[in-house]
């Protein structure tokens, strides 16, 4: 049952106009500008050229890349509210429509809850997964995977990318684009945990579809401005989703903390909200 | 009805919510002021245009002063989206100047509320005199700033009812005042909607035209408001809030 009712539900998303134009609002910020990027790197002398990776969007201000200063503002503003969007509002709208009583007596309480969850949590991890993976693979068709250098500090100078890079700089220096991979993924599973926190408190709270979608990223922007103003700016949200490439004093104690501390809230909301607080009658 | 109105929307617990988040954001201060340089835009503030900063500069205006003006607009949103509510107006005419003046009020009430915690928090520390004596300056950014809040509100009531979503209009009206700082980092030319709200004393030369452009674009959404009004339907907009 649970399967079935992930695929409805999975079905019910990709047919939701908030999740089409949030998911096609964040491709398009992530495409417009890598192929600008390469429209501008056109026509220039091989030897000028840094690998595919110095030009990917997270490697913020290094490269120079339109797509970075993109990138910075879509996590800055957008990323907290387009995961929202995905299906974090499904539980409010079948319960506005007073429908969820139906489906429940059919599938059952656990296969519910559980379904729109998982499908909450995939959405919130397509909207930033594609749109970066896509922007990504674009820069990798078009830009040579490994540049001839001819001398080692140009067109780029790897210390600069290195400078902040203080765990995995093993992994970061051998491996660069599975390294960026990897940190693709931490910022989709991040971006699907604050998805499933916004549905979370669909479950609990009785407040609006407004408030249900933009609590989380009213919470994340405030989070980074109150943490900037402290000087803590390597525990800001917005630096813990992107590899550390700008930002000296990064952990990854950090990234744990804010994904365990995410984790736990949404599997203890949907746990408590299927085998404590019983309240749909 | 207008008081009816402002009798829920004090009530209501959106109000409460913001009025307790902005204090305990005003507090941090009264700590360590120290903090108060980083939301400030130059280096080596003074105290009295920092602490003005920490509530209307770039930084905290976007990441925290307007979204809670957001949330703090929703018992607006409630109110007038009522059905009920609609069909007690005449007209659409009058429906929405009435929402424009709500908008106004509530704009008025969210500024001067940010004015006196950050004039609490200035006589906290000896500071008060400063603001008597660039009065001038602290009184038409005021009223700039009340402009730019009613025109964030205008345009989010506008957007929303065009989309028929709360969601898309909050997003469309934030992304054109957080337009000046994205275009500030990416390299855009600036659209100077951002300005009306963190206005600083070296922009006093060009006051009246940032005013004047913040009323033009003001007037601009009313006419807008207008003209979209009339082609909806209200019934349907009830139901699929």
């Amino acid at each position: 049952m649970l399967r079935k009712m992930f695929n409805m539900n999975f079905k019910l998303m990709l047919n939701q106009r908030d999740f089409l134009l949030a998911f096609f609002s964040s491709l398009l910020l992530f495409l417009i500008p890598a192929i600008i990027d390469i429209a501008t790197l056109y026509g220039q002398d091989i030897a000028a050229l840094a690998p595919a990776w110095c030009y990917f969007g997270v490697v913020n201000g290094i490269a120079g890349s339109i797509l970075s200063d993109f990138v910075q503002m879509y996590n800055l503003f957008f990323f907290p509210f387009t995961v929202s969007m995905a299906f974090s509002a499904c539980e409010f709208d079948e319960k506005n429509l007073n429908v969820d009583k139906f489906i429940i007596t059919r599938s059952g309480r656990a296969a519910h809850y559980l379904s729109q969850a998982l499908v909450t949590f995939t959405g919130g991890f397509l909207m930033v997964f594609l749109p970066s993976v896509l922007s990504e693979l674009t820069l990798m068709a078009a830009i040579p995977l490994q540049s001839n250098k001819l001398c080692p500090n140009y067109p780029l100078d790897p210390a600069l990318l290195l400078q902040n890079v203080n765990f995995f700089q093993y992994f970061c220096c051998h491996y660069p684009y599975l390294y960026y991979f990897v940190y693709d993924i931490i910022g989709s599973v991040i971006g699907g945990l604050i998805g499933l926190l916004s549905y979370s408190i669909s479950l609990y709270f009785k407040v609006n579809r407004f408030l249900v979608i933009t609590i989380p990223g009213i919470i994340y922007l405030a989070a980074g401005l109150i943490l900037d103003i402290f000087g803590l700016h390597a525990m800001t949200p917005e630096n813990l989703i992107v590899p550390p490439i700008e930002t000296e004093g990064i952990k990854p104690i950090y990234s744990v903390i804010l994904i365990g501390g995410l984790l736990a809230i949404d599997f203890i909301s949907v746990l408590g909200k299927i085998y404590i607080k019983k309240d749909e009658i | 009805m207008l008081r009816s109105y402002l009798k829920m929307r004090f009530t209501a617990k959106e109000s409460k919510t913001v009025l307790i988040l902005l204090l305990l954001y005003s507090l941090f201060a009264y700590f360590n002021p120290n903090i108060l340089v980083l939301p400030f835009w130059g280096r080596n503030p003074q105290f009295y245009l920092a602490n003005y900063a920490g509530f209307f500069f770039w930084f905290a205006a976007l990441f925290f002063i307007l979204p809670l003006f957001a949330v703090y607009l929703q018992p607006n949103f409630h109110y007038f989206q009522n059905i009920s509510i609609v069909y007690r107006f005449k007209n659409t005419d009058a429906y929405w100047m009435r929402r424009v003046v709500a908008s106004f009020i509530e704009s008025a009430l969210y500024v001067s509320f940010l004015y006196v915690l950050l004039l609490i928090r200035a006589a906290f520390f000896h500071q008060f005199f400063h603001y008597i004596q660039d009065w001038s300056f602290f009184l038409k950014s005021y009223f700039l700033q009340i402009a730019a809040f009613t025109l964030f509100t205008v345009m989010y009531i506008f957007w929303s009812s065009l989309f028929r979503r709360l969601i898309l209009g909050f997003a469309v009206t934030y992304l054109l005042f957080a337009y000046d700082y994205i275009a500030a980092n990416v390299g855009l030319p600036p659209i100077y909607l951002l300005c009306s709200i963190s206005f600083r004393p070296e922009d006093l030369s060009f006051y009246w035209p940032v005013l004047l452009m913040t009323l033009s674009y003001l007037t601009i959404f009313i006419i807008f408001g207008f003209l979209i009004l009339k082609k909806q339907d209200h019934l349907q907009k009830a139901v699929s809030k």
